[in-house]
């Protein structure tokens, strides 16, 4: 190629990467990236008992009885029949959950959740007991017992969810609501564990759940499931059993903490203390700690002596007190110390709503990051610190839930309002005044809602810190 | 209290290990240390002892000269003891006769005759088990007796 | 007779006869020795950490390892409580650090749960081949019950 004709070739394609920039750049990125599902709907008023449709068992049809035991009897169940030359396995079971009822092989679909009867009869059982206590050893043997079945909810989950699919394209919309309702049972009680793993794998049963509602709200003379929906709590899934145990999961596993501040501890009882807690930093291998870890380790706690003496001292102790004790005793109590102002800083924000909490949230995550720079990057400045959570992602995924929620019911809104104004969408949400809207809970403010003619857009943005997923966008057609 | 009590004994076990000047230091520091700990030992006797002994053996590593410290020692002009007339031995011959035990079982005579330590207290400041410090101090004394008598009848000789 | 130290009458002899020898004088200074001590303390507020922390790694070392070394230096000397109730020091069994173990690997999967997602959790695998093994006896159904 001459020097000309290799001239002209990068010209050319300079000309055409820039033009595809300056295309992508007229666009607005939300338009391309956020989540987009499509709504064909059919206006409908409340019903005419307004509260006939709940996602709760009926008080009258509940029975005395721990839930958490049966749910384990069910999973059993299910596992017993999924086993043989019919067994199904994860990828089938996905692929039926995401695909849209018309691209699904029905016949083989219907013989697969029919095998699963058993189960599901159980399933009504276990969800009409009155309460569900996990009982998970916690107090004695920490917060790391948890349930080996976690995996198999989610499958239950999907076989549910596939089930109520099956029943809403085949008309029995009573069936679906019940099957429904015991899928939302399943997923508040296994997300009400006391541990966070076990509370994320209930947001996103729920999540899975709530999903399946599309499908009904777009059935033709659906039932308006606007009350079904407000009935339920803000926080569908409670966050609070989770709260308490993570809270105070490193006090658990070092009982002397919680006497720390009235009894002075020798040298050698901080060296234990530190060599205990020594054991759970090093998150990112799974290489063992080895001796030189640990013995590194609290070399570097070490070293913290001067500070954490000038921070007691500033924070209320008498010097001469301080200096009277055991070195490794002082470096411990400004460890614990910044523990608690940290933890607490940290958990309170998961009490409030997101979109007022969200600066807090994020700066305990800025404060759980930055004890690092007191030992030049490394977790053991303080390892109490290092066993926090990720509290700002774990309330950002409760409050995409909310949100999820909160669209449906914002839908329901609207075809209620269609069906009080000749089939009419409201040309915004603020025309709607029969029933509360709700709130974008991530914006703490109305959902974005735009309508022309016979369709509308109603959206909540991918928020900040968010990706592509984390934002919805219905394109509402009124039939 | 501690100081007059111990200044003279803490003296005479270094020197088991350390020049004349080094024990000083090290005697001198465990004093130093033993002041400026926060909490009163529980056993301050113990406490200085082991001190003491850690710091002489720090010393004797750091140097490499373990191997020709026996030598060292035995040219040490200055006697471990006082010389009285009444006494029932003499100071010298007893001198001569400790630097001949293995360095073990002079250690352990030591700390029990001038140290005033139980067998059990040196077998904590020595790490060994209380039926091995027992038996060297047993060896030790009969080792002492036979060459001390054997010292006089080379004397009388 | 022997006494408590396990001497016979002529070792005990030796040994009271020895001891009235006394050390010859130390020729230390008591002045030297608490200037020092004074200069130590104000460098110690500061510094001593230093030592311990280098004498406390040696004895962490031997520790950790399970090796202990019967010539180790020790640096710990015991020391009294002053004013505050003692505290049980707590036993460190090989169950406490299985249990130091599983609460590490919690931590890891609820990172892990969060940064990646579900597919983390362990999962059963459907079976392939029918489910071996005899079938339950009325004795297997109920110790099954008995330990639920």
């Amino acid at each position: 190629m001459t020097r000309n004709v290799r001239g002209l070739w990068a010209l050319t394609v300079i000309a055409l990467a820039l033009s595809a920039g300056l295309a992508r750049a007229a666009d607005p990125p939300q338009r391309k990236k956020i989540t987009t599902r499509s709504l064909q709907v059919s206006a409908a008023r409340e019903p005419r008992f307004a509260l006939q449709y709940r996602f709760e068992p009926s008080y009258l049809d509940q029975e005395a009885g721990n839930a958490a035991f049966l749910y384990q009897i069910v999973v059993a169940q299910m596992m017993q029949t999924n086993s043989g030359n019919e067994a199904l396995d994860g990828d089938t079971l996905n692929q039926w959950y995401r695909d849209p009822v018309e691209d699904l092989p029905l016949e083989k679909v219907r013989g697969a959740i029919t095998r699963f009867e058993h189960t599901f009869r159980l399933l009504q059982t276990a969800v009409r007991r009155q309460e569900c206590t996990w009982e998970y050893p916690i107090r004695k043997e920490g917060v790391p017992y948890v349930s080996p079945l976690l995996n198999e909810y989610r499958m239950l989950t999907r076989l549910v969810a596939i089930k109520a699919k099956l029943e809403m394209h085949d008309g029995e919309m009573a069936a679906a609501l019940k099957t429904l309702q015991a899928g939302m049972s399943l997923a508040r009680d296994v997300g009400a564990g006391p541990n966070y793993v076990q509370h994320l794998v209930g947001l996103a049963m729920a999540a899975q759940t709530v999903r399946q509602l599309e499908g009904w709200i777009q059935k033709p003379d659906a039932p308006n499931l606007y009350w079904a929906l407000s009935t339920l709590p803000d926080r569908l899934v409670d966050i609070r059993p989770a709260l308490q145990t993570e809270s105070e999961a490193v006090l658990a596993e070092l009982p002397e903490l919680r006497t720390l501040e009235q009894t002075v501890l020798s040298n050698e009882q901080v060296m234990d203390l530190w060599k205990r807690a020594a054991t759970w930093v090093g998150y990112d291998t799974d290489r063992p700690r080895t001796a030189l870890d640990v013995t590194g380790d609290i070399t570097l706690m070490m070293s913290q002596y001067p500070r954490a003496k000038a921070s007691l001292v500033e924070h209320g102790y008498a010097r001469q007190t301080v200096e009277t004790w055991p070195v490794l005793y002082a470096i411990v109590v400004d460890q614990y110390q910044q523990f608690r102002a940290i933890r607490d800083l940290v958990f309170k924000w998961t009490y409030m709503p997101f979109a007022q909490a969200r600066d807090g949230l994020m700066q305990g995550e800025r404060a759980v990051s930055g004890i690092w720079k007191y030992s030049h990057g490394s977790e053991l400045a303080n390892p109490f610190v290092d066993t926090l959570p990720a509290a700002y992602r774990i309330a950002f995924l409760d409050t995409r839930l909310a949100r999820d929620v909160a669209m449906l019911r914002t839908v329901e809104a609207i075809r209620m309002y269609a069906a009080d104004h000749n089939g009419k969408l409201p040309a915004s949400l603020a025309d709607i005044t029969a029933v509360p809207v709700p709130q974008d809970p991530f914006q703490g403010r109305a959902f974005r809602y735009e309508a022309r003619g016979k369709s509308a857009v109603l959206e909540s943005p991918i928020p900040p810190d968010g990706g592509p997923r984390d934002g919805l966008r219905y394109e509402i057609t009124l039939r | 209290m501690w100081y007059d009590s111990y200044s003279d004994r803490l003296m005479l076990y270094a020197r088991n290990w350390l020049s004349e000047d080094t024990a000083r230091d090290a005697v001198q520091g465990a004093f130093v240390r033993l002041m400026g700990q926060s909490l009163t030992p529980r056993d301050p006797q113990a406490w200085l002892f082991r001190t003491v002994r850690n710091e002489a053996i720090t010393r004797l590593r750091r140097r490499e000269r373990y191997q020709r410290h026996g030598q060292k020692l035995a040219t040490q002009r200055l006697c471990w003891f006082e010389s009285h007339p009444e006494d029932l031995i003499d100071a010298h011959t007893a001198h001569e006769v400790l630097m001949t035990l293995p360095e073990a079982q002079r250690e352990v005579v030591l700390l029990r005759i001038w140290g005033q330590l139980s067998l059990k207290q040196i077998a904590r400041i020595v790490g060994s088990p209380l039926t091995t410090v027992h038996s060297r101090y047993k060896a030790a004394l009969a080792a002492i007796k036979e060459r001390m008598q054997s010292s006089c009848r080379t004397r009388m000789d | 007779m022997p006494n408590e130290n396990g001497l016979n009458p002529l070792e005990q002899e030796l040994e009271a006869a020895l001891g009235t020898l006394a050390p010859a004088q130390a020729g230390l200074s008591r002045d030297q020795i608490m200037f020092a001590a004074g200069q130590a303390s104000m460098r110690r507020r500061n510094r001593a950490w230093q030592g311990v922390s280098s004498a406390l790694v040696v004895l962490l070392l031997v520790s950790v390892s399970l090796r202990p070394d019967p010539t180790v230096i020790e640096v710990g000397p015991e020391v009294a409580r002053i004013d505050a109730p003692r505290v049980a020091p707590p036993s460190v069994t090989s169950g406490d650090d299985d249990r130091g173990q599983a609460f590490r690997q919690y931590v890891r999967t609820r990172r892990a749960v969060l940064e990646r997602g579900f597919d983390v959790l362990p999962a059963s695998k459907p079976t392939r081949t029918p489910v071996g093994g005899p079938p339950l006896t009325r004795e297997d159904l109920s110790d099954l019950l008995s330990s639920t």
